[in-house]
């Protein structure tokens, strides 16, 4: 999509992080942004910052009529969404599998994996009709690699999400709305300890996120490029793709297995 | 493990297609099996049949008190689980995402996803404390690569099971505990029929998968060797491997751009 025609971004979680530096991205090339988020202080806390290019809109994922609302809102200050970045998530539980509670495991789904297509219910119809629009989905490396003890419930929404936006990608591409699944390494963001704020259940996780050097500005500028090519696959870390390679050769392996069997 | 060591196996979505073939080939090394199934009429006309065999249990794989009774019904029957097969679930009924009710995603996440967790969370602390068993969960080749239009939520129930599958093997690798996936393409089940009964307020075409030339006791060897050589991937339809190389293609050119 060129972003010189795009007037109006909605993106989700972005008072913090990587939304943030999604929104700064594209706001820095003309586009106004809604930022929605759950988090009411951080929201007032960004928008102080910004100019009148940037609203704000208070907005939990998971509920599917405030999704009715926060569009309604955002669109009559800015007119109509032609880019929608899936973003708000929650961090790993840091609880294996045998010992989780399912409710944890909901949680995450319910905000990591379903917060993101109840944003595909309120925008992609309209985006399909206008035959015009971009959507950005946030998955993980976790969404392409799995098998760290403890990000189990994390793994499986993220696995979700790429699957959802590769779906999605083909089934919006003959109606020209362009759709990229955002697969971050580790970021330095508030990630942790928002995810205690709205009650998530966390352990050992936080402190183990290591150093990274590409920051939340980066990503952004990396979303914004992403975006103006139709990336299928917007990838921040090189050093992610071994572990990828990894598995791509394991299942290669086990379908050969097959074959000559 | 080899399958004749097994003692009991619970396979879910047990009383039809693959669940019930390979409840057969287990029960023909002699393993005790517990079908359990939403689907009450079915099962009856299996137990009427194979009594001997097998007991049955009524089972919505939603339903997490319902699985802790079922748990408890079956081990009183046939002591402890040691193998559990996750293998209910229902198709896709080909709406696109952007079509789609958002009670119909919620369904297929809750049948073929979080079914899945609630039989992991049942059985997978009792697996560990004893040392010794085998989880295997139905995936699908949609669990490998999705890329055709229709499938809305069904691809991101089944790469959902395959990462689940992925780190609980990790997790209980230490313990001496099994864990495979199986992720089968198209075959001769009564999936459609059961989507249109249990899971879609939209109604799948009328076709059924009946008539297709692989039949689900053909692969049922396949899948018992595979969870007796503890294999995290068992396929069974190896033409979709060019979809899913054509996928990490796609993914690889992401990096390049990194
Ligand atoms: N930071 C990383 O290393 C990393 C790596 C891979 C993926 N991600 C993903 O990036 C996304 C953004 O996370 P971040 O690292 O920028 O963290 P962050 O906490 O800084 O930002 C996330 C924002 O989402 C908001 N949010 C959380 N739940 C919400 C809900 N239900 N409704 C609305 N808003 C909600 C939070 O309030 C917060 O402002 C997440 O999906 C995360 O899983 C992050
Ligand atoms: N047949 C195929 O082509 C194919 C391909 C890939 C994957 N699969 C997967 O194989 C698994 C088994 O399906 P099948 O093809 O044997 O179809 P099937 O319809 O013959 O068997 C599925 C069984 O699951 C039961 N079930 C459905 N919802 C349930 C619930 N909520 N709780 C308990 N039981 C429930 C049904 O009653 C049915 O008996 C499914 O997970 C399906 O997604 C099938």
């Amino acid at each position: 999509m060129d972003l010189s025609q795009a007037k109006h971004a909605f993106i989700t979680g972005g008072a913090s992080g990587l939304g943030l530096g999604i929104a700064d991205a594209l706001a820095r090339r003309g586009v106004a942004v809604t930022i929605a988020d759950i988090n009411e202080d951080s929201l007032k806390e960004v928008l102080a910052t910004r100019g009148n290019q940037f609203r704000g809109v208070r907005l939990d994922t998971r509920d599917r009529e405030n999704w009715q609302k926060a569009k309604a809102e955002a669109e009559a200050a800015f007119g109509p969404v032609d880019i929608l970045v899936n973003n708000a998530g929650i961090s790993p539980n840091g609880r294996e599998f045998a010992d989780m509670d399912p409710e944890s495991f909901d949680r995450i789904l319910a905000i990591n994996l379903v917060g993101i297509v109840n944003g595909i219910f309120a925008f992609g119809a309209d985006m399909r009709e206008r035959g015009n629009g971009h959507i950005v989905n946030t998955s993980s490396q976790a969404g392409l690699t799995a098998g760290i003890p403890g990000v189990g419930a994390y793994s499986v929404a993220k696995f979700g999400v790429t699957s959802l936006s590769e779906g999605l990608r083909v089934e919006m591409e003959p109606h020209g709305v362009g759709v990229s699944v955002l697969c971050p390494g580790y970021v330095q963001t508030n990630l942790g300890a928002n995810t205690v704020k709205i009650g998530g259940d966390i352990r050992q996780y936080t402190a183990a996120m290591p150093e990274s050097d590409v920051t939340p500005a980066d990503v952004g500028e990396m979303v914004a490029e992403g975006i103006e090519q139709n990336a299928a696959y917007i990838l921040t870390h090189k050093d992610v793709w071994p572990g990828v390679e990894k598995r791509m050769n394991a299942i290669k392996a086990a379908c050969d297995y097959r074959r000559n069997a | 493990m080899r399958i004749s060591e097994f003692r009991h196996a619970f396979v879910t979505g047990g009383a039809s297609g693959f669940g019930l073939a390979i409840a057969n080939a287990m029960a023909g090394h002699g393993v005790r099996v517990t079908l359990a199934d939403v689907d009450e009429e079915a099962l009856a006309a299996v137990q009427a049949e194979r009594g001997e065999l097998f007991r049955t249990s009524v089972l919505d794989v939603r339903d997490r008190e319902g699985w802790r009774e079922a748990r408890a019904r079956a081990e009183v029957d046939f002591g402890p689980v040691d193998l559990l097969f996750n293998n209910a679930g229902i198709g896709p009924d080909g709406s696109e995402l952007a079509d789609m009710s958002p009670e119909s995603f919620d369904r297929m996440i809750a049948i073929n996803l979080t079914g899945v967790l609630n039989g992991v969370s049942t059985f997978a602390a009792s697996l560990r404390d004893a040392g010794r068993g085998h989880i295997a969960s139905t995936s699908s080749m949609s669990g490998m690569a999705a890329d055709n239009a229709g499938l809305g939520s069904y691809g991101p129930a089944k790469f959902g099971v395959v990462a689940m599958m992925e780190v609980l093997r990790r997790e209980m690798e230490p313990f001496g505990v099994g864990v495979s996936v199986f992720c089968p393409g198209t075959t001769a089940t009564n999936l459609i029929a059961s989507t249109r009964r249990f899971g879609s307020d939209r109604f799948p075409e009328e076709a059924s998968l009946l008539d297709l030339p692989v039949k689900p006791e053909q692969l049922a060897p396949a899948i018992l060797r595979g969870i007796e050589e503890n294999r995290l991937y068992i396929f069974t339809h190896t033409e979709r491997r060019a979809a899913v190389e054509e996928r990490f293609a796609g993914i690889m050119a992401g990096f390049d751009a990194a």
